[in-house]
């Protein structure tokens, strides 16, 4: 299939027609724009979020009675107003906050174990690449969602407990990728040179057979953002992620669940930013799959 | 590029192995039967190494979270002393040393004993668990079916017209199915087809006319009860799997074989549908049998909004009520489900496919 790919693109490239390779150019890099604009405008939204908002995403308005309450939304409130009367388009960006948080952190903690298990895996080799690999076949044969929901509901739904325990149930996948580059790595030229200079294991994984598996690595883990993010919400909607009253946009679902028959805009803002928010992720990483190394396709 | 001191592992013929392409066949000349029977064997034992791990961990990750089963009933209750919660413990068998309680729990385990449920009733889990299984197994099952059914020519056209309308519009359309969130979607096909149009019952399984329905009309009543859930399932796994049949294809199309056929001047329609699709679909056996955890991880939510008596819905309930052995049995039920795939996964893989036997994999593209 690679070589299907590079003889089209090679054969397009040499068009010398300046608006075919301009139709090209849309189209290899036009999902990238996508992604970069979707992802770019979940992470503006969340550090804006204080500037943005239009009230406390927490703080009741009883006060103004109940006239404030499931407001369909206007010029004043974007979103139109919860039943407690509280603005959504506020509460959305503090959402986007929440799905920030997670899918980073929770990533960042997937990664760093993948590719360090997968490093000493792939490069050690013997009785600690066995056992290394027999637990990632353990966790992945795990129904994941079952054992999350499990500790979530032991220990307190809390954006930390959260974050850390999607973390711990997503490395296998980051490790079985940079194991198998590992160990393809580790019988080149260049680390075999660095093991005669007399460079330590430790030293030759980080300087030389680290940089190397960071691409592939990179693309498993924006794809992994889009993925945490959806597990976030999912919690949340079970009610065992974000607890009320801070929002989160699968919490909110869940409240707009509550009220779907007279309040659309309860469900459909929140559905629509986790929507555009791991679409935005997930069309970042394919392309950046395709730009950094197309025989991944 | 896979050195002599390296295991061949059971996991490299999945999709993330891409990058090393196993070259060497190693030596075919053991004769075939010998070799399969190698080769179950020793996925067997691994089998089981994997399934006492989950087992494992499942245990203590259950018995060293803080809080106990006894908190509901003895905190909560003002009624209840100090003394009555020692009792409740020796009940349950929560006073004993964990080592000791999960050589007991194995034990038991092995002659299909899982422990009878601490929710009132007290009854065994396995009775539980059975009760609730075939409608999670069965509505996963017919979904998949829908999915294959539907996925696979997508991805076949796609393939074969590359970068034409159809696949552009199916790519869109599998980018927005990876990114919908299931339970939106789930609220969105409610509001429109229960509330607004009243075409289907919005959550249960039966009407309560149920028990007065003919078959016919008992089948019909499932049947629009299911039509929901089966489809967010159905739209759910689609996706996924028409990528991955999609890249698979061009993969496959990309071959010498291919050029072979074309050259002596087949038609397209063979080409596609007789050589390449064979060698496609190999490797979604494999995808198919690493997917199961996720389906039945996904049948809590689905269940749970649908309020469907299944397999999820039942782990929901036994999750926020402390249920140990209820817990238990479902992880390791739904662990076991796992494998099992996994395993007949690659047996078919193995049939059907003459270069695995040798213990050499094949390099397969696919999605993430």
């Amino acid at each position: 299939m690679s070589t299907l790919v590079v003889a089209k693109s090679a054969g397009t490239s040499a068009n010398p027609r300046g608006r075919f390779s301009l139709r090209r150019r849309i189209q290899r890099y036009g999902l990238l724009w996508l992604g970069l604009f979707l992802v770019g405008s979940a992470v503006a939204a969340a550090l804006l979020a204080p500037f943005l908002a239009v009230q406390d995403p927490v703080q009741l308005t009883l006060h103004q009675g109940l006239d404030a309450i499931f407001q369909p939304p206007s010029p004043a409130h974007p979103m139109g107003t919860d039943s407690l009367g509280r603005d959504v388009f506020s509460r959305m960006l503090y959402g986007a906050q929440v799905s920030l948080w997670v899918g980073f952190v929770s990533v960042g903690i997937a990664t760093l174990i993948g590719v360090t298990l997968g490093l000493v895996a792939g490069y050690f080799g013997g009785i600690v690449d066995e056992i290394i690999m027999r637990a990632v076949d353990v966790m992945l044969c795990f129904p994941s969602f079952f054992l999350i929901l499990t500790v979530i509901a032991f220990l307190e739904p809390s954006l930390v407990n959260i974050m850390i325990i999607i973390g711990l149930t997503s490395w296998m996948r980051v490790t079985r990728l940079v194991r198998a580059e590992t160990l393809s790595l580790r019988e080149r030229d260049f680390v075999a040179a660095a093991r005669l200079a007399g460079a330590k294991s430790s030293r030759i994984l980080i300087r030389h057979v680290l940089p190397n598996v960071m691409a592939p690595v990179l693309v498993s883990a924006t794809l992994g953002i889009a993925g945490a993010i959806l597990t976030e919400s999912a919690l949340s909607f079970l009610g065992l992620g974000m607890q009320p009253p801070m929002p989160s946009w699968g919490n909110m679902l869940l409240e707009g669940k509550e009220s779907l028959e007279i309040a659309w805009w309860l469900s459909f803002f929140p559905g629509m930013a986790i929507l555009l928010t791991v679409l935005g992720y997930n069309l970042l990483g394919e392309s950046l799959r395709d730009l950094l190394d197309p025989r991944m396709r | 590029m896979a050195s002599k001191d390296s295991p061949s592992l059971p996991g490299s013929s999945l999709p993330e192995s891409r990058g090393v392409s196993v070259a060497a066949p190693g030596s075919v000349l053991s004769p075939r039967a010998r070799a399969v029977c190698r080769r179950i064997m020793r996925r067997l034992a691994l089998l089981i190494v994997v399934f006492f791990g989950i087992t494992l961990v499942s245990f203590s990750v259950i018995h060293l979270a803080p809080g106990s089963p006894v908190d509901l009933e003895t905190t909560m209750n003002p009624l209840a002393d100090p003394e009555a919660r020692q009792n409740f413990e020796k009940l349950y068998g929560l006073d004993r040393p964990l080592p000791e309680r999960y050589v007991k729990w194995v034990g038991a385990m092995l002659r299909l004993d899982f422990g009878v449920s601490f929710s009132g009733d007290r009854r065994p889990v396995l009775t539980i668990i059975s009760e609730r299984l075939p409608l999670t197994v069965s509505m996963n099952v017919i979904s998949l079916a829908l999915t294959l059914l539907i996925a696979l020519p997508l991805g076949c056209v796609a393939a074969a017209r590359k970068g034409g309308w159809f696949d552009r519009i199916t790519t869109i359309i599998v980018f927005i199915g990876f990114a919908m969130p299931g339970f939106w979607l789930a609220l969105i096909l409610m509001l429109h087809f229960s509330i607004e149009w009243r075409l289907l019952p919005l959550s249960g399984i039966t009407s309560l006319e149920y028990e007065s329905l003919s078959s016919w009309g008992k089948l019909m009543d499932l049947a629009r009860h299911l039509a929901m859930p089966i489809f967010i399932y159905t739209f759910g796994a689609l996706a996924g799997i028409s990528r991955f049949m999609r890249s698979s294809m061009l993969e496959a199309l990309g071959q010498d074989y291919i050029t072979t056929a074309r050259a002596k001047g087949l038609a397209e329609r063979v080409v596609i549908f007789r050589h390449a699709l064979r060698n496609a679909l190999l490797p979604l056996i494999t995808l198919l049998g690493l997917s199961l955890p996720g389906l039945i991880g996904g049948s809590v939510i689905i269940e749970s909004i649908f309020g469907l008596p299944g397999l999820g819905q039942l782990f929901y309930k036994a999750v926020m009520t402390r249920d140990y052995p209820l817990i238990m049995g479902n992880l390791v039920i739904g662990a076991f489900l796992t494998l099992a795939g996994t395993l007949i996964a690659d047996f078919c893989y193995g049939l059907a496919d003459p270069r695995i036997r040798s213990g050499s994999s094949g390099d397969q593209g696919g999605v993430a």
